[in-house]
Parts: structure tokens; sequence; C-alpha cells
């Protein structure tokens, strides 16, 4: 069994730290408990030449870092229709084969970790099959720049059902997926699409896989079902969680029913636009009840072991020292922050960690919280719940 | 640079009232004087305070700044204070520290680490709409808590025709009423009557250090307001209601 988070950025994406560098990603990445993860912007030839020059070559789709970690060749794109998609390639040839081919179509390649491609998901497809990649929608639901915010079906978009792998996205989960019938022979990824290697970000969703060896060939597999591999978890955080899923205002985060939403012409009372929740869109798109095909793995909610550390240390941002050195101690006791999370009994954790954080860790494994739904952009954020709950918070009158 | 010297007793004070709430905070350096405002990590409560520079004995600062503070750290270190001690405040923009020294009998300097708080540094105050004001005794106020403690963890705050603090619970009820003409009770300015429930445990910490007098803000199942006054420097919780689901 392997975890892999197939979807992050560098620090030559927009918006991401400049902390994205291979040896800091791969030892977060430790800490997290993946095996493998995805190099992210493999296209950009700066990132490419960092990338290189920080890991081994296992085989052509495979590398490791000294820590251990391992990668392969990954990438976002955002297409001609502002579609993103994510790409796995299987070797370093086939990257220097893509750019060659799209470098006219980009005008950015270089200079964004994910470049803009002047073609529709169907053509990135011929290319990328072409070169014996992969390529599915990247946070498929979302309001800004998803497959399912442009198209109403795979097959609008790729002009084929036969997509190997879907991406729910923070906002979205398994149960909401399968209420869409196109999907039940797709796979579904749950990655983090990191911007940053903190550990509230970086794995905060991640696949567990069923393979023979960590390599490409054999996570190819699982991604196709073949040979005996697959997928056997997808770990997410609470879609409730993610920040497109209500319906909310863009500026002021106010929330909004669809009904209302359509009434006010998407416009907030502050001015700001309405976007339609991951929650909405899928119910949009829903066509049955709730149907898991066989091989669909289970869907664990999770939340990253920082967000419970505020909570019950009480401070107020998962960037606090005092957070930030709680979870140093906490992973380095018991290895990685999923055993901290799921495995680890309270006893133990009390011994490190005092009585009030064992506490914590217990409380969100009985699903004492209360999550407050994100949208319109911002993140849903956690509460522990704790006696009172008819306690209310001051976000519904900011 | 930043430096402002005051009464180390006045800030120990400050940093009681504002520790009763929240941990860490962002603390605005402008011309005017210093403020922050920070929510409980749970956001059921804020706190708004204000210090203008007119408090101060002395006070200076080329540039406006936001620094992070973490109170716990800040308290162990005033709370070291004599009552008479001066107290120096001074930016280590260098080392990232705040350095206190209480000058007294002797000279004690003591450096706190500052934190990083971006993520709070642009908090919104709530909309409220309230529609009666009290003005009463802190003391009262306290009283009325530790009453309504005895049958509950939580009381409904009403303004009709007097200020009550209601609390019901398996072994009882309590209703406190303060009225005009009542020597606790300085004000009461009622546009339509009002009534909210509240966490007594929030309540109770916010309340330890208001000293004097202090007003009291409600409405209908909203949030309600306290203001109150410590020797200049300004002060405004604001507490999320319980409401039944």
């Amino acid at each position: 069994m392997i975890n892999v988070d197939f979807h992050i950025h560098s620090m030559y994406s927009g918006g991401t730290s400049g902390n994205m560098e291979i040896p800091v990603i791969a030892e977060q990445s430790k800490f997290k408990g993946l095996n493998t993860i995805g190099s992210g912007d493999c296209l950009n030839k700066h990132w490419l030449d960092h990338f290189v020059s920080s890991v081994n070559k296992i085989d052509e789709g495979t590398f490791e870092h000294k820590s251990g970690i391992r990668f392969i060749l990954t990438t976002e794109v955002e297409d001609q229709r502002r579609v993103h998609h994510v790409i796995i390639f299987p070797s370093l040839s086939a990257v220097e084969e893509f750019r060659y081919k799209i470098k006219d179509k980009s005008p950015n390649l270089d200079t964004d970790g994910r470049c803009n491609i002047n073609l529709c998901g169907d053509e990135l497809l011929d290319i990328v099959t072409g070169l014996d990649g992969l390529i599915g929608p990247s946070h498929a639901f979302t309001p800004w720049t998803s497959m399912y915010k442009e198209y109403d079906s795979l097959e609008d978009c790729y002009k084929t059902k036969n997509i190997p792998f879907l991406e729910l996205g923070l906002s979205a989960d398994t149960n909401m997926a399968d209420c869409i019938s196109e999907l039940k022979d797709v796979t579904f990824m749950t990655n983090s699409d990191a911007h940053s290697p903190w550990p509230h970000r970086i794995g905060r969703e991640f696949n567990r896989l069923k393979v023979k060896d960590n390599n490409y060939d054999e996570i190819v597999k699982a991604i196709k079902r073949r040979g005996g591999n697959e997928f056997v978890l997808n770990v997410g955080i609470d879609p409730d969680l993610g920040k497109y899923h209500m319906t909310a205002c863009t500026r002021c985060y106010k929330k909004y029913s669809m009904e209302k939403a359509i009434e006010t012409k998407n416009r907030c009372s502050c001015g700001g636009l309405i976007k339609k929740g991951v929650v909405e869109r899928v119910k949009e798109l829903c066509d049955q009840e709730v149907t898991h095909p066989p091989h669909r793995p289970k869907y664990i909610k999770t939340i990253p072991l920082a967000e419970i550390l505020v909570q019950s240390i009480g401070l107020s941002s998962v960037n606090a020292k005092k957070v930030q050195d709680m979870w140093k101690l906490l992973v380095q006791s018991f290895k990685n922050e999923i055993n901290v999370l799921i495995v680890t009994p309270r006893e133990e954790i009390e011994k490190v960690a005092g009585e009030k954080v064992a506490q914590a860790i217990v409380d969100f494994r009985e699903g004492n919280i209360y999550i407050e739904p994100g949208g319109g952009g911002m993140y849903g954020k956690v509460h522990l719940i704790k006696k009172d709950k008819n306690q209310s918070s001051l976000d519904g009158f900011l | 640079m930043f430096e402002a010297v005051l009464s180390a007793e006045t800030w120990r004070k400050c940093v009681t009232a504002i520790g009763s709430l929240v941990e860490e905070v962002p603390l605005k350096i402008t011309a005017e004087g210093i403020e922050l405002r920070a929510m409980d990590p749970s956001h059921v409560s804020m706190i708004d305070f204000k210090m203008n520079k007119e408090v101060f004995a002395e006070y200076k600062t080329d540039k406006e700044a936001i620094i992070g503070i973490d109170i716990e750290d800040m308290s162990k270190f005033i709370n070291r204070s004599r009552s008479d001690d001066i107290l120096v405040l001074k930016l280590d923009e260098e080392k990232n520290k705040i350095l206190m020294v209480l000058k007294g009998t002797s000279t004690r300097r003591f450096g706190c680490q500052l934190i990083d708080v971006t993520e709070q540094s642009n908090l919104k105050m709530p909309t409220l709409n309230t529609t009666s004001k009290v003005r009463l005794s802190s003391q009262a106020f306290r009283e009325g808590l530790k009453d309504a403690n005895i049958v509950s963890d939580h009381v409904s705050l009403r303004a009709d025709d007097a200020f009550y603090m209601n609390a019901e619970g398996d072994t009882g009820d309590i209703e406190v009423k303060i009225e005009k003409g009542d020597p606790d009770l300085y004000e009461i300015i009622v546009s339509a009557g009002a009534s909210s429930t509240f966490n007594l445990s929030y309540l109770t910490d916010m309340s330890k250090s208001i000293p004097g007098e202090m007003s009291i803000e409600i409405g209908n199942d909203m949030p309600v307001k306290i203001e109150f006054e410590i020797e200049g420097a300004s002060f405004v919780f604001i507490l999320a209601p319980r409401v039944e689901r």
C-alpha cells in the first residue's frame, strides 16, 4: 500500500509559497505519511531543472528524493475555456515532447507553473494519450476553473467518456460525485492541490493505492484498475471545509441559497459576486441516488491535524509557533500525521501532548466537531463541540 | 521605531482583560495610539481594544505597524511588575521582539517574542441590530452572573421596563431585575424589548476585568456588545448568542 498525492504546485505557480521546493516538499510529505507525490508543474523548465537536480531517477517515470519520498511527473494546465486538468506523464521525454507540441499554444509555458494552453479538453486528451500519459479534470466541480463549471458531461469536454480519473477537489466527496451516473467507471482522486508545503496543506487529501511496487507503472495500473492494482482509500478533508462548498459571495463570503442567489442575479448586498457552490452544482448534475460502483474505495473524511491543534490549544492560526511545535512533536513521536489522527491510542497521545490535545483528537475521531461550511473562496472552519451545541458563532454576523 | 511609556499597572489590567478572551492578537501601532481586534478560536467572541496616545505618558512612532503578540507570554512578564512601576514598551524590529522595560526600584527588561498573526489582521466588526442599551455597575452584572450560575451554564439578558438576567436549570430558576432608581442602574434605553441568551463562562471571563461602569447593548438573538474603559483605554467585547436549533 502506498499513499499518493498527485497534485501540488511549485514555487513557480501563482499564489504559492516560496518554500515549494523539492527538499521541503519531500520532508513535509514524509511527516504527513505520504510515500509518493506528484512533481507538480513539470512543464515549467525552471521547476523541471530544479526537480531533476533534486531527485534520483528510479525508472523512466519514477524518481526518488534522498528522504525516500518518490515522485512521478505531473502538472496541472488551464485550457482555452478556463478548465483545469491534471496530467500525468510517463517520462521526462514525454514531458519534453508535450512541451514541444504545445509551445506555440501557451503564452506562459515557462513563466507560470500552471500554464495556460489554448486548446480544448479533447485536443489536450489527444496529445496526452499519444504520449502514453493520463489526463483528467482537476477539482471537477468548483465554480471558477473546473470541467463541470463549463460543461455538463465528460463527453462535452473530452469528446469521450473514457477518462481514467477525476479529481474530486476539496469541496466534494465520493457521496456527492456518485450521484452522477457517467462517473461510475472513473477512478476518483483526492489530492491536496497544495500551494504551500506546511502540514495543513500538503497531503491534506491523498489516495491509498494497492500496488506491487512503488513506481509509475504500478501507479498507472492502480488508476486504471488493472492487474489487481487499485485505489483502496480516498482520504479527503471534510467537503464542508472546502472553500467552494456552499454558494456564497466572493467578497464578503455571505452564504446564499440558490433561490436567493438567482433572485438577486448573483449579486450580494455588499456588491460582490455570488458564486455557485459545489453542493449546488452537483445537485444540478445529479441523475441518480448515491450509487457506489463496486470498485469505489471508502472515502475517509479527515481534518488537518494542525486545525485540530488550533482549537485544542486555543490559538487562532495554524501558523502559530505553539501549533507548529506541537504538530512536529506529535508527528515525530508517532511517525506521521495519519497515525496521530487515526491510529495512535489516546493514552499514548496524552503522554506526549497532554490531556487537552488528546481529548481534541478523540473528539475529532468521534465526530464531536462542528464544521462551519466554506464558500465563495473562504475555507470552512473547524470548531470542537464543547458543552454547548446551541452556541452560535460571530461569523454569521460579520 | 515605536516607544511608549505608561503605568505598568494600567498595562497589566489591559493585558488581563484582553487575555480573558484571546491568546494571540495583532496589535496595530499607529500615530494615534495602539489598537487591536481579535476573535477567540471558536469565533464565539471578539475583542476590540483602543488606547489613544493621550493615555500614555510618552508616545513615539515613526510608522504604522501590526505586530503579533502572544498575550499569555506578555501576561507572564507584566504580572512581574509592581503597582508603582513605570513601563516602557519598545519595538525591536531587528530581533522581532517587543521589549518591556519596568522602571521602579530597579530596571528590569523583558523581551517578548513576536508571533505571526496575519490571518487575524483584517477582522470586520459584526453587524449588530441591537435595540436596547443599559449602563450599569460591573459589580452588579458580575453578581447577576454568579446568581445565574447556580442553576445553569447560560443566562438570558433581557431589556424591557428594566434590565433582567434570567437563568433556568433542572434545579430551579433565577431572575435578577435591575430597574430605574436602583443605584446600580445608570441608564436604560429601550427602543424595542430585546432578549438573547449567552454562555455564562464567556460572560464571566469577560466581566472579571471590568472596573466600575459598563454598557450592554442587546437585541433579539443578537450578539451582545459590552463596552467599558480601563484607565482611558476603551474596550468592546462582543459575544455570539446561544440559539435554539
